[in-house]
């Protein structure tokens, strides 16, 4: 079910595309369909993974990426099932934003914990890593729904819109949980949060004299889920 | 007669809402000023009565016959409606008294009969001395009063006042403070106490009127003043009948001033004080410290007293302001490492711009480090300071208020100093920053206090450590022998076992952080013991492989695991909380016994006893039970109950001798 949640997961990221995104970094898993549709109309399309692999282990001892990068740059920062894989999702998006420009745009993937599948996973044989989705192998960080919007406010994004993986499976006793757990994204497998660039303290970027950097222009929040795939 | 105290340092809000806990922690400091005159007037004048009023209804119904409002320059915009109210309703005399109006004289408003600089007791003794001489206050004149130091009045228009109060010469002679004036101040769980007359930090310089001499209180006065703390929380907490057990952990004493840990000969003095009466069996100390004072040394003596809770007043790192003892990051990494260990709470406070030159880098800095380091406290407070009588930023902005104001203080937005959000119209010394910017600054410094571990009572503290203490002595007994050489892995500080193992055995660590296991290995050990750690790895086997070659062949093994099928951390997942996506939270990878199992057969291990430390199981029956009903009938999927039930899964094993 993976293969092709990765497939599809890919191409609304692709549609998500706007003649605004010109340069993208991304961060995480491979998006090879992003990077060759970024070459074919001659966008840029930066990897971190390339650049720096230990973009896992950033840390509060370890708080700077080696990154020959311009700042302010970006137009969008992909940042694609990376949170789930370093020990700082923190530190790490607010080590990339600098890299964003002023207004620029972040688009951040990640699973959901508390999806259906990890509750019967979890409850039928107590925590089984899989290949892919919130319990890989590799992952050491998990988030919900709120959790990740917390982190786009901690790390400067302001929140502007949301889209969800649906998948549904065991619909019957999903149902029943919801009501019970007054959880509603019990079917959801993964979210995209889309933020904006905000410039107010502490998200002050002072390598240049930002003492003049005129106040952005707050966009409205978008609370509800928007779309699904 | 009777004189009104009325304390005008309680923000209005807790007025408003006296549920709240923390009324405003320059309160807190303020309120020694109430009870230190309380004390001395009931000694050096037993014919006066004192009562502490803090609304118009109250005072209006029992009227005294002198109101004396006490007020710093956070409240002081109060003052004068206060007053004219007061001249309206009871036309009795009204004096003020305070570190405001100590520091601004000219601020005195008209409907304020006299106002007392520098310290309060001698010049009150002094004035309710002539009052009963001329027969009640009503009858005291301008011409009177003149003549007695420290006070200043307005007559036809014109202000007068006289040479500097007098101060209580001798410390020896204050009485206690009574204790009783405080009755009615909001939630009031802290008793404050000052061991100086010194103006040693800004707080102290907001809340107390200037002293020209600076005194230290003798240790006898000291220890007598918890003393009678101590006997004030018996009579207030009487009817409640507490144990002693948890009485000690409710009486709380608030120690303000900086000179009670830098006086340190005295302060082993106190301390043998304290220990010969008992005091620490009772009672509680929280104690305001500079950064860099704390030491092991300290600590160690403090806690021998029952310290429980230290507060750490500090500014951007690199400020100027000399109230405030400068620190910088490793001071305060320091100082949070050995407050952490001696497990001592701390209560935060960040003074965001202590001087005129404070730079938007400085304050980022401090926040970025603040930001990493916020679970490290209980609470985090900040505080935007407008330029207010007392500090160099007073100072800093004259030409700037005489632009504005010119030489007329009445419509100097004293409230706007309010230390909630930085207002508007807050005047401030830093001319390069706008009051928009500190408004970012302020609301973010409330975000991180989000950020904060939860304040831990005294009492849980004291149970946590107690029931940690036995579980390590029993597992010493069951599993160690004497003179065992063992090496410990651990993530979280508070579950080490090494501060409660005894002498006889030789106890190593290695310290997991950031995924990883660091430090060197010991020369070989008897006993392996990974106590909740491998959740922090994130290679847990290939880690835990790299310890187990300084573990001697047949060689022991405890490890414990937190179990995530438990039916406790279920909720978690239908609900992953913020806290646990962030780096803070120290738990990487989750373990089943099976996998655990696997993972130390692999590493070369036997596995000699698999124990479970099980929940309550009536608790959590019905819930349990109703869960696997819903899998059975929803989904067709069996739950293995047992496992819900289980809180934590412990494995004995054994290194293979050819491993």
């Amino acid at each position: 079910m993976h293969e092709q949640y990765r497939e599809q997961m890919g191409l609304k990221l692709q549609s998500m595309l706007t003649s605004e995104h010109q340069k993208i970094l991304c961060v995480g898993d491979d998006l090879a369909n992003i990077s060759s549709f970024c070459q074919k109309e001659g966008r840029e399309f930066v990897s971190i993974e390339s650049l720096s692999p230990q973009w896992r282990d950033i840390s509060r001892e370890q708080p700077k990426l080696d990154l020959d990068l311009p700042e302010k740059h970006f137009d969008l920062l992909l940042v694609y099932h990376a949170l789930e894989q370093t020990l700082d999702p923190e530190r790490l998006l607010l080590q990339l934003r600098k890299y964003v420009q002023a207004q620029g745009q972040c688009f951040i993937v990640a699973f959901n914990i508390g999806h259906i599948s990890t509750v019967v996973n979890l409850l039928t044989q107590g925590w089984s890593y899989q290949d892919d989705g919130a319990l890989r192998h590799e992952h050491v960080r998990y988030f919900s729904n709120e959790s990740l919007r917390y982190l786009m406010e901690q790390v400067g994004f302001e929140f502007t819109d949301e889209v969800v993986y649906q998948m549904l499976q065991e619909p019957a006793l999903t149902k029943q949980l919801v009501q019970l757990m007054k959880n509603p994204y019990l079917g959801i497998l993964s979210f995209i949060m889309v933020g904006r660039k905000i410039n107010t303290f502490p998200f002050i970027d002072f390598e240049e004299d930002t003492e003049k950097e005129p106040p952005v222009k707050r966009i409205p929040h978008v609370s509800s889920p928007t779309g699904s795939i | 007669m009777k004189v009104g105290l009325l304390p005008l340092f309680i923000p209005a809000q807790a007025l408003e809402n006296p549920q709240a806990l923390d009324f405003g922690r320059l309160s807190f400091f303020s309120s020694i000023l109430l009870s230190e005159l309380k004390g001395y007037l009931k000694e050096k004048l037993p014919e006066i009565i004192c009562e502490t009023f803090l609304t118009l209804p109250e005072l209006l119904k029992a009227p005294p016959d002198i109101v004396l409002i006490l007020s710093n320059s956070e409240q002081f915009g109060g003052v004068s409606d206060w007053a004219e109210q007061l001249k309206a309703t009871l036309s009795c005399p009204v004096w003020l008294a305070g570190s405001h109006i100590s520091y601004v004289p000219q601020t005195l408003p008209n409907a304020v009969d006299l106002g007392i600089l520098g310290e309060i007791e001698v010049p009150i003794y002094q004035l309710l001395k002539l009052a009963l001489q001329a027969g009640g206050a009503a009858f005291l004149t301008p011409q009177m009063y003149r003549k007695v130091p420290g006070v200043i009045y307005q007559s036809h228009g014109r202000m007068y006042s006289g040479s500097p109060a007098q101060e209580v010469a001798d410390l020896k002679q204050m009485p206690t403070p009574d204790l009783n004036a405080l009755a009615k101040l909001p939630d009031y769980f802290a008793v404050s106490i000052r061991t100086s007359r010194m103006n040693d930090s800004v707080f102290s310089q907001l809340a107390f009127p200037p002293t020209r001499k600076p005194r230290l209180y003798s240790v006898d006065y000291i220890c007598q003043n918890m003393v009678s703390v101590v006997q004030h929380y018996r009579r207030s907490l009487a009817q409640y009948g507490l144990p002693p057990e948890l009485f000690r952990q409710v009486c709380s004493i608030f120690i303000t001033d900086y000179q009670f840990v830098l006086q340190k000969k005295r302060l082993e003095d106190i301390v043998a004080k304290i220990k010969s009466l008992y005091l620490h069996h009772v009672c509680f100390l929280t104690v305001h410290l500079p950064v860099k004072s704390v030491s092991e040394d300290l600590l160690r003596l403090l806690k021998s007293v029952n310290l429980q809770k230290v507060v750490l007043s500090f500014g951007p790192f690199g400020h100027q302001e000399p109230l405030l003892p400068p620190c910088n990051a490793q001071d305060l990494d320091r100082a949070l490492a050995l407050l952490q260990r001696f497990r001592v709470g701390v209560i935060g406070h960040f003074f965001v711009n202590p001087d005129a030159k404070v730079e938007r880098q400085s304050i980022f800095r401090t926040y970025v480090y603040l930001q990493s380091n916020s679970t490290r406290f209980e609470s985090l407070s900040c505080t935007v300071l407008g330029a207010t009588p007392g500090l160099s930023l007073w100072e800093a902005t004259a030409s700037l208020r005489k632009q504005k104001y010119a030489s007329d203080l009445c419509q100097y937005p004293w409230s706007s100093l309010a230390w909630g959000t930085p207002l508007p119209q807050l005047l401030l010394a830093q001319k390069h920053l706008s009051v928009s910017f500190f408004q970012e600054v302020y609301k973010a410094f409330t975000e991180l206090n989000e950020r904060t571990a939860p304040f831990v009572t005294p009492m849980h503290q004291e149970a946590r450590l107690k029931t940690h203490a036995q579980m390590v002595k029993d597992f010493a007994e069951k599993y160690l022998f004497p003179e065992a050489r063992i090496l410990e892995l651990v993530l979280d500080t508070e579950l080490a076992l090494k501060p409660f193992l005894k002498d006889y055995h030789e106890v190593y660590q290695l310290w997991v952080a950031n995924g990883v296991l660091l430090g060197a290995l010991p020369q070989p050990v008897d006993v392996l013991i990974a106590a909740a750690s491998l959740h922090g790895l994130r290679h847990p086997q290939k880690a835990f492989a790299h310890a187990l070659l300084s573990l001697k062949p047949g060689g022991m093994v405890y490890v414990s695991i937190l179990n995530p099928m438990f039916i406790g951390f279920l909720g978690q997942i239908f609900k992953w909380p913020e806290r646990q996506s962030i780096a803070s939270y120290k738990m990487l990878k989750w373990f089943t016994d099976t996998t655990l199992s696997t993972l130390l057969d692999d590493c070369g291990l036997e596995i000699v006893e698999l124990d479970y430390t099980m929940a309550n199981i009536d608790d959590l029956r019905g819930t349990v039970e109703k869960l696997a009903k819903q899998f059975a009938y929803f989904a067709s999927q069996r739950i293995p109950q047992h496992g819900l039930y289980v809180r934590e899964i412990n494995i004995l094993a054994r290194k293979k001798k050819n491993a």
